[in-house]
């Protein structure tokens, strides 16, 4: 190794020469180097990222009970949302895409609607019948039936459960169809999860 | 021979490499306390080794990931043994981590010059975190499913990117292939990759500054080869030794009947993931419990301090460790903040552990979470196994699971479903009403059932049969009371023989054929049934009958009868206009939209009530 070394200490102008062609050589190198590198990296950032550009988001109004199933007791009750969905390559139908809970105050016709999902980590909230509450399996945040928080200042939940539009023209008719949508979590604001 | 190695040695140079590998010098002999880091190496080759093997029988999307583990766990030869080690392992490295990082700085060998080393030792520790966060979802569990998916949810609370950054993990909106095949890849290929560049690393700075010597006493030194890698090899032995007791733990106690063996040993599996169940048992595992039960504590908006802010600052403190110890005060300072930070995780995770405890709620949760695990299991080992939409339709399709859930939903506010406490049917499957006002559907068409319903005593009693519909002082129950009591009308025979003849049509309870005396009550019965001065004087039975303005008794209570009679009850076959307030589920067959129940939820839950699922030694039935 050491016999191939050029000798470059003698002359000056020789040394300056080779500074530059040394300069010239080291950027050329990093850039095929970077370059050769970078194309098969970044061409699997791009595919990567394809989530990004990727809009869930709601799917419209989509039918969820009759109004006869929802007693007018003030008791919220569970039910699936179920529609078509799509799960990157697969697609399947009328499966259960998430869970409301609907309920309807004595004498009403209005009907309330939350989506189950707890505002805070995503669990699904469950309504405890005795105590009239949701409550969240997983950090404990407790909901009024009507989905606003208990007590806001020590609710591990940003906000109180979504609320989603009930399609008033159908209930009317008896149906209940309901704009279903999911939210971000732990947000405090309430942002559509796209 | 020695000319052959001396030649590779020329060609290689491998004997200096051995030479620094086996050679090291050990101040003050080898010891027992220099063994962690080498159990830890150990403890990942492990986990290189068994999840290579892993690899080799896992499928990595939402339709197989849950199918391939249990057949890892249920089907392949050892391979309970395989995943216990992985699961158990991966266990034993967090606390050997823990013990090492706790050795380091207690030994001060954070400090100069072995401060570059520290922190390659704390971004392994957080490869090894993700390696464990990664790892719990890939079974694609209800238990992973969910505990990840908390983990995930709290990635919005990174400022700026959080959701975008979210999404890119998840893979989309919401859970599916595309987060297996990315935690996937992060857990076998990511992590592991630069696990191994960070550990090369670790140990070549390691060695640079040699052993940090453990004491003043005056030993003489060693080499690493053989004393230390003897003391490093047998306690490489005993971890090795205490996975095992894990794995093979579940061998010691006794498991439910029929429940297959590989249920209780090595690492456990959940029910199949179901995005919209209502599963209340998600619980990250045992080393992160002190994090969630942290976030607890943090209210509305200041949850990222809870979730971001101070777990961050903390892992910032462990990093400036190497500053701090550079003042008069500072080792003691280090030590002291890693004590307070060890009581706290201890205390949270205590806390996190004895509110479980007194949780009710939870307890029930995780009770049926371990039903729906094991009915999982059953469904997947009974001759139809798993289709090829995936395990998660075998729950889905369950009369045992989904019977309850759909009554409880859609019947139980005038129903209840009164079982008592049986060990093989679980607590789910005992309903009470808020507010009985319509039959006990428990049994209903069973011959208790049936006798029940013509015993006078019984008839206009409780909430068992026509508890307080407007048939409670129909024709019926006065039929009963005052006629079917007359000896004269009715012998004790012939009211057995009618009973028999509906348990016959009900098809709940097989009759025995070879039984002549039975079958002549039958016969008598369905003769009765026929008879138009008694039973059918109200009701039809098989022939026509003009005068029928009771329920239809032809099939009474069969599998089809309760179908129709659940979708319109109010139909001229059943009560007509004499239905009291029991809706129509199913009326309207053309239009499947506009009816409350689909046909498979009816055809669910009326399976539940005649007890019809498949049971694990009861193929008949299937």
């Amino acid at each position: 190794m050491a016999d191939s070394t050029p000798d470059v200490t003698e002359n000056p102008e020789a040394i300056a020469g080779e500074d530059r062609r040394g300069f010239v050589t080291r950027l050329m190198a990093v850039i095929c180097g970077g370059i050769a590198g970078a194309v098969p990296f970044f061409s699997g950032l791009v595919v990567i990222l394809d989530p990004l550009r990727r809009k869930g988001g709601g799917k419209g109004f989509l039918r969820v009970a009759t109004i006869d199933s929802v007693p007018d007791d003030g008791i919220p009750r569970m039910f699936p949302v179920v529609t078509d969905r799509t799960d990157a390559w697969n697609r399947y139908l009328d499966e259960p895409i998430g869970t409301v809970f609907l309920r309807r105050e004595p004498g009403s016709t209005k009907l309330e609607c939350v989506n189950a999902k707890c505002p805070h980590a995503g669990c699904n909230v469950d309504f405890n019948i005795p105590d009239r509450q949701f409550h969240c399996p997983c950090h404990d945040s407790n909901f009024e039936a009507n989905g606003i928080r208990i007590s806001p200042e020590s609710c591990p939940s940003p906000r109180d459960l979504d609320t989603l539009t009930v399609d008033p023209e159908r209930l009317q008719h008896g149906e209940v169809w309901v704009d279903f949508k999911n939210f971000l979590t732990a947000t405090t604001d309430k942002i559509e999860n796209e | 021979m020695n000319s052959l190695l001396a030649w590779l040695d020329d060609r290689t140079g491998y004997k200096s490499l051995v030479n620094e590998a086996l050679y090291e010098n050990i101040p003050g002999g080898s010891r027992w306390r220099y063994v962690w880091g080498s159990t830890l190496v150990f403890t990942f080759s492990v986990q290189v080794i068994t999840g290579l093997f892993l690899w080799m029988c896992y499928s990595p999307s939402s339709r197989s990931a849950w199918e391939s583990v249990y057949y890892i766990q249920y089907e392949m030869q050892g391979g309970w043994l395989l995943r216990g080690i992985h699961h158990f392992t991966a266990q034993a490295m967090i606390v050997l981590l823990a013990l090492h990082l706790v050795q380091v700085v207690i030994d001060g060998a954070y400090k100069a010059p072995r401060e570059v080393n520290f922190w390659l030792g704390l971004i392994l520790m957080q490869i090894v975190l993700g390696l464990a966060l990664t790892g719990y979802l890939l079974p694609w569990d209800q238990k992973g499913f969910w505990a990840t998916n908390v983990a995930t949810n709290l990635m919005v609370l990174v400022p700026v990117v959080g959701s975008d950054l979210q999404k890119i993990v998840v893979g989309g909106p919401t859970y599916g292939h595309a987060t297996l095949t990315r935690f996937f890849a992060l857990h076998a290929g990511v992590l592991p990759g630069l696990l191994i560049m960070m550990l090369g690393l670790h140990i070549a700075v390691f060695r640079r500054h040699g052993i940090k010597a453990a004491s003043m006493d005056k030993r003489p030194d060693q080499k690493f080869w053989p004393d230390q890698v003897l003391k490093d090899a047998v306690a490489c032995l005993a971890v090795l030794a205490v996975i095992l007791f894990f794995v093979l733990r579940g061998a010691m106690h006794e498991g439910h009947a029929g429940e297959p063996i590989q249920a209780r040993l090595g690492a456990e599996l959940g029910a199949p993931a179901d995005p919209a169940s209502q599963y209340s048992a998600a619980r990250p595992e045992w080393y992160f419990l002190f994090l969630f039960q942290f976030l607890k504590y943090f209210h509305g908006a200041t949850e990222v301090f809870g979730a971001i802010v101070i777990p961050g600052m903390v892992m910032g403190m462990l990093f400036v460790m190497p500053f701090i110890g550079r003042w008069k005060l500072g080792h003691g300072f280090n030590v002291g903040m890693l004590v307070v930070l060890g009581i706290g995780v201890a205390a949270l995770t205590a806390v996190a552990l004895v509110e479980d405890r007194s949780d009710k709620v939870y307890k029930d949760a995780v009770r049926t979470a371990e039903e729906d695990s094991a009915r999982a299991i059953e469904l997947a080992q009974s001759p139809r196994g798993i289709p090829d939409v995936g395990a998660t339709s075998l729950l889905r399709n369950d009369p045992k699971t989904q019977g309850p859930i759909l009554f409880t939903r859609h019947c139980a506010s005038c129903h209840a479903h009164e079982a008592p406490a049986s060990e093989s049917e679980g607590n789910r499957h005992s309903i009470s009403s808020r507010d009985p006002s319509a039959p006990d559907l428990y049994k209903f068409g069973s011959r208790d059932w049936i006798t029940g319903f013509l015993d006078p005593a019984q008839i206009d009693q409780g909430t068992r049969f026509f508890a307080t519909t407007v048939h409670k002082d129909g024709e019926m129950v006065s039929f009963v009371k005052d006629t079917l009591t007359d000896p004269d009308q009715w012998t004790k025979q012939q009211i057995d023989a009618v009973i028999t003849a509906l348990v016959a049509e009900a098809g709940i309870e097989t009759l025995d054929p070879n039984n002549e005396q039975l079958q002549t009550r039958l016969e008598e019965g369905r003769e009765l049934l026929k008879d138009a001065e008694r039973c059918a004087m109200c009701h039809k039975f098989y022939d026509e009958n003009d005068d029928a303005y009771g329920p239809d008794l032809t099939g009474y209570r069969s599998r089809q009868w309760t179908i129709d009679f659940i979708k319109d009850p109010a139909h001229e076959r059943f009560y007509g206009d004499s239905n009291d307030r029991m809706p129509a589920y199913g009326k309207d067959p053309d239009n499947p939209k506009n009816n409350i129940l689909t046909q498979r939820e009816i055809e669910l839950m009326v399976d539940w009530l005649r007890g019809d699922w498949y049971e694990r030694g009861h193929e008949v039935n299937e």
